[in-house]
């Protein structure tokens, strides 16, 4: 079946089309704040191909956490230290001269990789091991997401992974809160400054002069 | 009529966000877009490993997702500590310059 | 009943006592030197003497064993070999072994009697000398090798032992190292002698190689080339080379003509040492070997060796000997150099003033007496005359030892009337010059006589009648230096500085000495008269006769002593005793000097006759030309041709080229390459200059090729 006959494989292509649009503008606009929101909705686009691949509760994640909870503080950062410079020079032999070897570096990485990618997911090996001849399942498993038959599907796909999670991957949960508690720490360690009361204003010396008498 | 997505769009498209997020990582000077870049790198890792939990799904159910969750966690983590680190750098260097930051560094000597 | 080994094992332990004290005393010495202390000398002494004494308690044991063993009969005669490889090879193994014969007992008991008297003199004599140690050390060490020389069963052997000889004998004559004249005399002895061990060892190889030619295996032993000689193996046509060889290293050895000039500069050494040398050890060394080898010089008239000692068997009467007519030569040689050592001798001693010089030259004459009368085939007498002179030679010496220590000069004319001073040495001396004069019935004359008597006996000597009556004439110089010798330092007026030296009584041990020696000549002396005049058992031909038993056990003749014969010589004797007491008895010291003929022969003969001047210019000017042929060749040709143009300007032009080389390239390359690599650091430091970025591009350069490489093999 050709790409062009399979709705979902146009939409997968879509997207990628969409995410490498926003990657390629993440990467080139000038000002940082535009690269955010750039990156705000190519995360966006990745939670699209979540979807695609059957997993509607990574794509809440995705959508809450990530396109959220982390780009709001990526903005964050962007807007406290506020400072904007052209990522690449103007003009291409510039480009060219000043990142020819991050670029040859992309470009064989790249080409190596999917090549890679595509010979062994072709291999007849691989597919059997990968269990059941059908490789190319995403977006065709037993249980569709969005099949007119079993609504009940993603639900179930749902109930199986929080029951992994909760059950076989118990420790997974408090170990993220701990790594986040950890970091929430750090992070004010880092940040907190030692204030020097000369720098403060008049009315904010004479806050902390009260404060301390009392 | 099965519609199906093969599992090589989802690799091949992981792969060129990896590189493209790499390419960015080695070029950008500003911290905080090198810092987007990791994280466009990160989505790619998570893409592959939602297309690798497919091609394996069938027989494992969902286990693949929750090392997408952990990420997603430690992605979190790691921009707020990134913002903390980029605070702190600033307060003390005026910029976020990585290129122009070099404490470490040892001394010229000659 | 005593076995052959017992007997051999003796002998060894004959030569090892000696060698084993000698090294001990020479250790102690070395530590003495080093710890700057002295053992006491009653130790070292008695060490050292009792070393001599062993060896000739065993070497009698070894005389009465073997004459009681191997003659039992008198036309039988054994011997004892005892023979094993000390270096086998295919050709023929040199040995190491003993060898008892008449000849090597009698002289070994001979050796250690002397070696032992003189020892026990010299313990006295040196007492007081800071190398005593070393004396006595060195003095056991000569008689050891004069020991081993002596028992060696061939030729190899007696060489080895003939050089350690050689090399004690330096040691002992340059003991007094510290005075110049010593160091020198003894370097000259060395040298003297250096040139006859030459000319030995030339005789050992010919010998080595003519009985490889002739039998397929080599051998130096005495018996197997004895037995090879008797069995017509050898030609003895072809031995008269090697023979005058051997000659030769008896001539270096035992001083005779060209080569006498070392023995009279040997006397620097201390008197016991003078006596031992001149006595039984190192000079006789070199005639003992012509005995040793008598088959190489003589053969009987049939044909036979006249050392016949495979068979051991004689038959009945010794066969009247001849010359052979090829051997005429070699005999010649040796006849007529003893006569000229002899009469040389004899000439130097007349004019020597020094008391060990004028002993040193009657030696020297005495030595060719007895070379003389091997030469003219008188083995016998040769070895009788050995004996006899051995034995009041020694005892002359130790009594000019005793002279000399209680005067403290050497010079006759500073002697004189010590006569009341020190009477056991002038009764002693007189018995050894009475000896050494030939004065009818004393032991010299009987050994005088029998050498002289083989000299007229032999037809075949050229010249013989001349030979004789030089022969004659030096008994008569022998006995006027003799008289002389005696008159000058007992008698007459003292002329020895009065207020200084005070002459002394002889030391005990030393008188001992004297009388031991003196007795055993009046003991030979006693004996041999008696033994020839009476005949015991009717016929001369007993042991009771020296000379026949001497001439039956060497297998030679002897015991023909002509009354008639001896007359001549006797009478020339006394008038040279008569003449001699005519001019110094009577105080007409002055007499001889006064005439100018007497002062121009003296000048000749105190100059040795030129013959070390003669040594001196065919060493020197040959040596000096070769030298300066060379030197010319050296400074024209070498320096100036090869080194100075080719050398040189090729050195010079190759040092430009090195140089050239080694700044061009050499260090050219490596600044070169200094500099590229610093180029190279500079181009790397770039990557290190603590930039992120830079480090990430490089590990993630390094990872893209790494997985390059994995796709690359995996597709190809």
């Amino acid at each position: 079946m050709a790409f062009y006959e399979d709705p979902l494989q146009i939409t997968f292509i879509l997207t990628a089309i969409y995410i490498i649009i926003c990657m390629f503008m993440v990467i080139t606009v000038e000002k940082v704040m535009q690269s955010t929101y750039w990156l705000i909705m190519m995360l966006v686009g990745v939670a699209v191909t979540f979807l695609l691949a059957n997993s509607e509760i990574i794509f809440a994640f995705q959508i809450s956490i990530y396109a959220g909870g982390i780009a709001v503080l990526l903005l964050f950062a962007v807007l406290l230290t506020e400072h904007d410079d052209a990522p690449f020079p103007n003009t291409l032999s510039k480009f060219l001269r000043a990142t020819w070897m991050q670029l040859i570096i992309f470009l064989v990485l790249a080409v190596n990789m999917i090549v890679l990618i595509l010979d062994t997911v072709d291999k007849p090996d691989y597919l059997r091991e990968a269990g059941g001849g059908t490789p190319n399942v995403l977006g065709d498993s037993r249980i569709p997401v969005y099949g007119d038959e079993n609504v009940a599907g993603a639900f179930e796909i749902t109930e199986n992974y929080t029951l992994f999670l909760w059950d076989n991957f118990g420790p997974v949960i408090p170990f993220l809160g701990l790594l986040l508690l950890a970091a929430l720490l750090g992070s004010v360690k880092l940040a907190i400054r030692e204030w020097d009361i000369e720098e403060l204003s008049d009315e904010m010396k004479a806050q902390i002069l009260k404060s301390e008498a009392s | 009529m099965a519609f199906s997505i093969p599992v090589e769009y989802f690799l091949a498209l992981s792969a060129f966000m990896f590189c493209a997020g790499l390419f960015g990582v080695l070029t950008q000077r500003n911290a905080v877009r090198i810092l987007i870049s990791v994280e466009i790198m990160l989505n790619a890792t998570n893409i592959s490993i939602m297309a690798f939990n497919g091609l394996f799904g069938v027989a494992s159910d969902q286990e693949g997702w929750v090392f997408v969750f952990i990420i997603i966690g430690i992605a979190a983590a790691e921009a707020a500590i990134g913002l903390a680190i980029f605070l702190s750098v600033y307060r003390n260097f005026g910029e976020i310059t990585v290129s122009n930051i070099f404490s470490l560094r040892e001394e010229e000597t000659s | 009943m005593v076995s052959d080994i017992v007997l051999a094992n003796l002998a060894w332990a004959t030569i090892a006592i000696p060698f084993i004290t000698g090294i001990t005393l020479l250790l102690m010495s070395l530590f003495e030197i080093k710890g700057d202390k002295k053992y006491s000398e009653k130790f070292t002494g008695s060490l050292g003497v009792a070393g001599l004494a062993g060896s000739w308690i065993v070497s009698l044991v070894v005389l009465v064993q073997f004459f009681k063993e191997k003659v039992t009969h008198k036309s039988t005669i054994g011997h004892v070999n005892q023979e094993f490889d000390f270096l086998p090879s295919v050709s023929g193994s040199f040995k190491w072994g003993i060898l008892l014969d008449p000849l090597s007992v009698v002289f070994l008991v001979l050796l250690t009697t002397i070696a032992t008297v003189i020892h026990f003199y010299a313990s006295e004599y040196m007492t007081q000398d800071p190398a005593y140690t070393r004396f006595f050390g060195t003095m056991n060490f000569f008689t050891g090798s004069m020991l081993g020389f002596v028992l060696a069963s061939n030729l190899f052997m007696a060489f080895i032992f003939w050089e350690l000889l050689g090399f004690s004998s330096y040691l002992l004559i340059g003991f007094y190292w510290q005075k110049r004249s010593a160091a020198s005399a003894a370097k000259k002895a060395f040298l003297y002698n250096k040139i006859g061990d030459v000319s030995f060892l030339i005789g050992i190889a010919i010998i080595w190689n003519k009985t490889l030619e002739a039998t397929g295996s080599a051998t130096l032993s005495y018996l197997d080339l004895a037995e090879m000689m008797e069995h017509g193996d050898l030609r003895f046509n072809d031995f008269i080379v090697p023979a005058l060889l051997i000659f030769g290293g008896a001539i270096g050895k035992s001083a005779q003509f060209p080569l006498f000039g070392w023995l009279p500069e040997a006397m620097e050494g201390p008197t016991p040492v003078s006596a031992l040398l001149h006595s039984s050890t190192m000079v006789k060394a070199g005639l003992f070997l012509i005995a040793r080898n008598y088959y190489l010089f003589y053969v009987h008239a049939d044909g036979k060796p006249i050392i016949n000692l495979s068979d051991g068997k004689l038959s009945g009467v010794i066969a009247e000997f001849g010359l052979n007519s090829n051997s005429f030569n070699a005999a010649n040689a040796i006849v007529w150099i003893g006569v000229i050592t002899a009469l040389a001798g004899g000439l130097m001693a007349l004019t020597a003033t020094d008391i060990k010089k004028v002993l040193a030259f009657s030696t020297i004459s005495q030595l060719g007496y007895i070379a003389l009368a091997m030469g003219a085939g008188g083995l016998t007498a040769g070895m009788f005359h050995l004996i006899s002179h051995a034995t009041f030679k020694s005892l002359l010496f130790l009594c000019a030892g005793a002279v000399i220590h209680s005067v403290h000069s050497n010079e006759m004319t500073k002697m004189g009337g010590l006569k009341r001073y020190m009477p056991y040495t002038y009764w002693t001396m007189l018995i050894g010059l009475l000896g050494l004069s030939g004065v009818p019935l004393m032991n010299g004359f009987w050994s005088k006589d029998a050498v002289l008597l083989a000299l007229q006996n032999n037809d075949e000597i050229v010249l013989g009648e001349v030979a004789y009556l030089i022969a004659v004439l030096t008994a008569g110089l022998t006995a006027f230096y003799s008289t002389k010798l005696f008159l000058l330092v007992f008698h007459g007026e003292p002329r020895y500085d009065k207020d200084h030296v005070h002459p002394t009584k002889t030391g005990i041990r030393m008188r001992i000495s004297l009388v031991i020696l003196a007795s055993l000549v009046v003991i030979e002396s006693l004996w041999w008269t008696i033994g020839t005049i009476i005949d015991v058992d009717g016929s001369r031909n007993d042991y009771w006769n020296f000379e026949y038993a001497l001439g039956t056990l060497f297998h030679s003749h002897g015991g023909e002593f002509d009354p008639i014969a001896a007359i001549f010589p006797t009478v020339v004797g006394l008038i040279g005793i008569s003449f001699a007491y005519a001019v110094y008895g009577n105080k007409r010291l002055d007499w001889m000097r006064t005439r100018p003929l007497v002062i121009s022969a003296e000048k000749v003969i105190t100059n040795r006759f030129g013959v070390d001047q003669a040594i001196l210019w065919v060493a020197e000017g040959p040596v000096m030309g070769i030298g300066d042929f060379f030197q010319k060749i050296d400074v024209e040709v070498i320096d100036a041709f090869i080194i100075d143009s080719f050398i040189t300007n090729g050195s010079h032009r190759l040092a430009d080229m090195s140089d050239t080389f080694d700044n061009e390239w050499i260090d050219g390359t490596v600044d070169k390459t200094g500099i590229q690599i610093r180029q190279g650091g500079y181009l790397f430091r770039r990557i290190q200059r603590g930039q992120t970025s830079y480090y990430a591009r490089i590990m993630t350069g390094s990872l893209a090729t790494i997985l390059v490489v994995f796709t690359f093999v995996r597709f190809v």
